[in-house]
């Protein structure tokens, strides 16, 4: 946990969205977005999330963070569609009972950065919905993660269906439960994991997967 | 002892656990809430486990502890918990339901936000599309109309500002470069108002024009534009003429 981590968390829970945009802002001036991404908004919201499981904070309090975060994330998101059109496009989405959103929205706007089309579909999506939409649209590839770890295996039916859609999408797993567990390779054959936003970044522009070696525990 | 009664008089859901968190006894609001499992972690959301063993197992009876609970009807509801061991080293529990509006009004105002961010950039979209249409209209406002013998005829249209000028003047010089055009009538019939800046621009057209070697003619000049152009005139070899007719005529460009 680094200090602007830890500052930008208190700025977010104490509801000062402006503060916490003058510091985004300022850091970006040094820094690229996937950086403000990966080392200092998801560093706060995980911190967040382990203050409630110190009863430290209360549930209202981790909804007005997230308010404030998601905010913070819309303004620094791409508004302009950006020169490099890939034609690529992506689905994002987290399934039902996941009601983190935060990391879809950086994913996402990652996605958006690198000239992708993005349908952002957004937390707690049925199953049903979400396989209709894909066969709808047909995205390249489908984006989908899980915060809490007891969700891993919706998670990874959700995953199942996708892949065995006709189209066949690539389908990415992230998010924090699944950046914490341990995939076997026969577990998670045909999906691309993710564990943090660089190795996302990373498969983006190489189309490489990331290198994760599985028996090691980042928990 | 009579300790089941106890509880079931209690006004919210009560619990008595032992030190395994079983569930030993429970009042009926527990029971109609959550039901009769017999592991007060059952009751509870997974994400809400962990929490909960740690806080209650410690010998801290400090409250209220947030947890999820999962009611009989198998929806989610948040509520505090409030928890006291007694000396038989049993565990006694008061769950206070939290009203689940505050994160209602919160989940609102973000969407209003979210509305209000679309519409901002709505808004922003909506003017690069004006600004872009505003730059069409500058242009088709000059169009070079070639009336042959080597004449061009200039109608302008709307206010004659600065920005104007700068925008149809590129046209204008090369429509009579290729041309190669003696004469340009500027017509100011469908001129409204003239910009002191705009005049100044128009004056600099004219010096163009004659170092290109052409004549330029005004023409439907109105009384208020007579004001602002006179200095125009000043050694530029313009020539005013009241009215396009007139000079067609003189040139023998009408039929």
């Amino acid at each position: 946990m680094n200090k602007k981590s830890q500052e930008l968390s208190d700025l977010f829970l104490a509801g000062d969205e402006k503060q916490a945009l003058d510091l985004v802002q300022t850091y970006l001036e040094n820094h690229t977005k996937n950086e403000l991404y990966q080392l200092v908004l998801t560093p706060a919201m995980y911190r967040i999330g382990e203050l409630w499981e110190k009863n430290i904070i209360t549930v209202a309090d981790e909804h007005l963070a997230t308010a404030i975060c998601d905010f913070v994330v819309s303004v620094t998101d791409v508004r302009r569609p950006v020169k490099n059109i890939s034609e690529k496009k992506v689905m994002v989405l987290g399934p039902e009972g996941e009601d983190h959103y935060i990391g879809l929205k950086m994913v996402a706007s990652l996605f958006k950065e690198n000239g992708w089309e993005v349908q952002y579909l957004g937390p707690n999506l049925p199953l049903d919905a979400a396989i209709d939409s894909a066969n709808r649209w047909k995205p390249d590839v489908i984006a989908l993660s899980a915060a809490l770890a007891y969700r891993l295996p919706v998670l990874k039916k959700y995953a199942q269906s996708f892949i065995e859609l006709d189209f066949k999408p690539s389908v990415i797993l992230g998010g924090r439960a699944v950046a914490m567990a341990n995939w076997s390779a026969s577990e998670s054959e045909g999906m691309i994991i993710v564990k943090e936003l660089d190795q996302l970044k990373e498969w983006i522009h190489t189309g490489k997967e990331p290198d994760n070696d599985f028996s090691i525990s980042f928990g | 002892m009579t300790s089941v009664s106890h509880l079931d008089e209690w006004p919210l859901p009560a619990f008595k656990l032992n030190s395994k968190l079983a569930i030993m006894e429970r009042s009926e609001e527990a029971k109609k809430l959550v039901g009769d499992r017999v592991f007060f972690l059952e009751l509870l959301d997974e994400g809400s486990r962990k929490k909960a063993r740690e806080f209650l197992s410690g010998n801290q009876s400090a409250g209220p502890l947030e947890l999820n609970f999962i009611s009989l009807a198998d929806e989610l509801f948040l509520g505090d918990v409030y928890s006291k061991w007694d000396s038989d080293s049993n565990l006694n529990i008061v769950l206070v339901p939290k009203d689940n509006r505050l994160l209602e009004i919160t989940s609102q105002l973000l969407s209003l936000r979210t509305r209000l961010q679309e519409t901002d950039y709505d808004l922003l979209l909506e003017k690069e599309r004006t600004e872009d249409l505003l730059e069409q209209v500058r242009k088709l406002s000059a169009p070079c109309i070639d009336l042959g013998k080597k004449h061009i005829l200039i109608p302008l249209f709307g206010d004659l500002d600065p920005r104007k000028i700068e925008v149809i003047r590129f046209q204008i010089l090369n429509q009579v470069y290729e041309t190669g055009a003696e004469t340009v009538i500027m017509d100011l019939t469908a001129m409204d108002q003239l910009e002191q800046d705009g005049v100044d621009y128009l004056k600099s057209l004219m010096q163009t024009f004659k170092v290109m070697g052409i004549q330029g003619i005004m023409t439907g000049m109105k009384p208020q534009h007579a004001k602002q152009l006179h200095h125009l005139e000043l050694g530029l070899g313009l020539y005013f003429v009241s009215s396009l007719q007139t000079v067609l005529a003189s040139r023998k460009l009408l039929l």
